[in-house]
């Protein structure tokens, strides 16, 4: 409880606001990117549900849009001695637009410029706003650790962890729906189980080379502020992927079976993962903001 | 509800408690003139900075114990820089504190701060 008094005492408001507006970024542009990707990718989802989800994706653009430009006026603000008198300065403004963050913010406005086609329906809308999705998780890897050598590889590495997870996160909201009005619920979460095992594993192996590549690959790594908060992300990870477990072989087959109680479990489970998740990404944007693997 | 609030608060912890005492980690600041927690004969010539990457620093302010602030004259034009210099007034005796905010040229922000005393 001291050393979080402690914490608390010493980083400043505006790191807290930097902090809660990166966690913001992650969360709605990964629900933007993935509700695009799922919806060209999962065949079993209904009419009624891919419209509802074209327009959460549409809505989560915009959202992330509006965070994103946020990020460089609280960077700004940051700079000026964290006054806010500084996300006003236009010589900060631009020496932050001028900066890495300025990059990867103008590619994922650009990438999410191309999701808002899902204000069309049809097949075509929902490939570009896919071409959208991969472009948001790779403007991620234009910014920070990410730039560093091997730049291609960890900017590869670092977009697939992305899309990996955006995909994932993009079935959540679905899965949920559909568990309370329809009886497809249970085609439509095995067939996101049969295709998040190949995206999960990715996803996964992605992430972990992407640490040893950063970290050098010394058990030392370990010791250090940035490698114990992998293993916290690591930690709440394994829950996820516990609870994504119990879906995949214990409710989607109760689920096909028609079930009744499955779904409420369904339901039940998706919400605990999907706080994990946010809880990922809090930690993430905390420790990016706070910690360096070097 | 309970279960949620105990969850969500053990994981803040958590994160925050490993984050004690990071918030230098990105800086890469190699070492300072004065260095820290020196005791100086005479008011410094200049204050001085050295990071390992170049870094564009964007604020640097300097107070005394009591919290006044002092001038700092600075000539970089906010341009990335390895070594950073200031000068400042002439300080009396006492115990200084300099604060500064940067950006580096991987993009990450990073701030700092350093202490010294002027006389015994």
């Amino acid at each position: 409880m001291r050393a979080l008094l402690d914490v608390l005492g010493s980083t400043d408001e505006l790191t807290f606001v930097s902090i809660f507006v990166k966690t913001l970024v992650y969360g709605t542009t990964l629900v933007a990117a993935g509700s695009a990707l799922v919806i060209v990718s999962l065949d079993s989802i209904d009419t009624v549900t891919k419209r509802r989800l074209r327009w959460l994706a549409v809505g989560s653009a915009v959202l992330a849009a509006l965070f994103s430009v946020s990020r460089i006026l609280v960077r700004a603000a940051f700079l000026e001695g964290g006054t806010w008198a500084g996300a006003i300065d236009p010589v900060l403004v631009q020496l932050v637009i001028d900066s890495p963050l300025g990059t990867s913010v103008a590619l994922r406005l650009a990438g999410l410029l191309l999701l808002l086609a899902l204000v069309f329906s049809g097949r075509m809308p929902e490939w570009i706003a896919a071409a959208g999705a991969v472009v948001v998780c790779a403007s991620f890897a234009f910014r920070g650790h990410a730039l560093e050598d091997p730049r291609v590889l960890l900017g590869l590495l670092v977009s697939v962890h992305l899309l990996g997870l955006s995909f994932w996160i993009g079935a959540l909201w679905p899965l949920h729906q559909l568990s309370v009005r329809s009886a497809r619920v249970g085609v439509v979460a095995s067939e996101f189980g049969v295709k998040a095992v190949w995206v999960v594993g990715l996803l996964a192996v992605a992430g972990v080379v992407a640490f040893i590549i950063l970290t050098d690959g010394t058990l030392a790594a370990l010791g250090t502020a940035y490698g114990q908060f992998f293993g916290v992300k690591l930690l709440v990870f394994t829950f996820v992927l516990a609870f994504a477990a119990w879906n995949k072989f214990r409710l989607t087959p109760m689920l096909l079976a028609g079930d009744e109680q499955a779904g409420k479990g369904l339901r039940r489970s998706i919400r605990i993962e999907s706080f994990l998740i946010t809880a990922v990404l809090f930690v993430t944007a905390a420790l990016t903001t706070l910690s360096s693997p070097t | 509800m309970k279960g949620w609030l105990k969850l969500t608060s053990a994981i803040i912890t958590l994160v925050l408690v490993f984050a004690s005492g990071w918030s230098l980690a990105h800086s890469g600041k190699e070492a300072t003139e004065p260095a820290d927690g020196a005791v100086i004969d005479a008011s410094p010539k200049i204050i001085a900075m050295s990071f390992d990457e170049p870094m564009r620093i964007t604020k640097m302010t300097l107070n005394d114990s009591t919290g006044k602030g002092f001038d700092l004259a600075r000539n970089d034009d906010l341009k990335p820089r390895k070594r950073f210099e200031a000068v400042p007034e002439t300080l009396s005796p006492g115990r200084y504190t300099v604060e500064w905010r940067g950006l580096a040229s991987d993009g990450h922000a990073m701030s700092g701060r350093f202490s010294f005393q002027v006389g015994d």
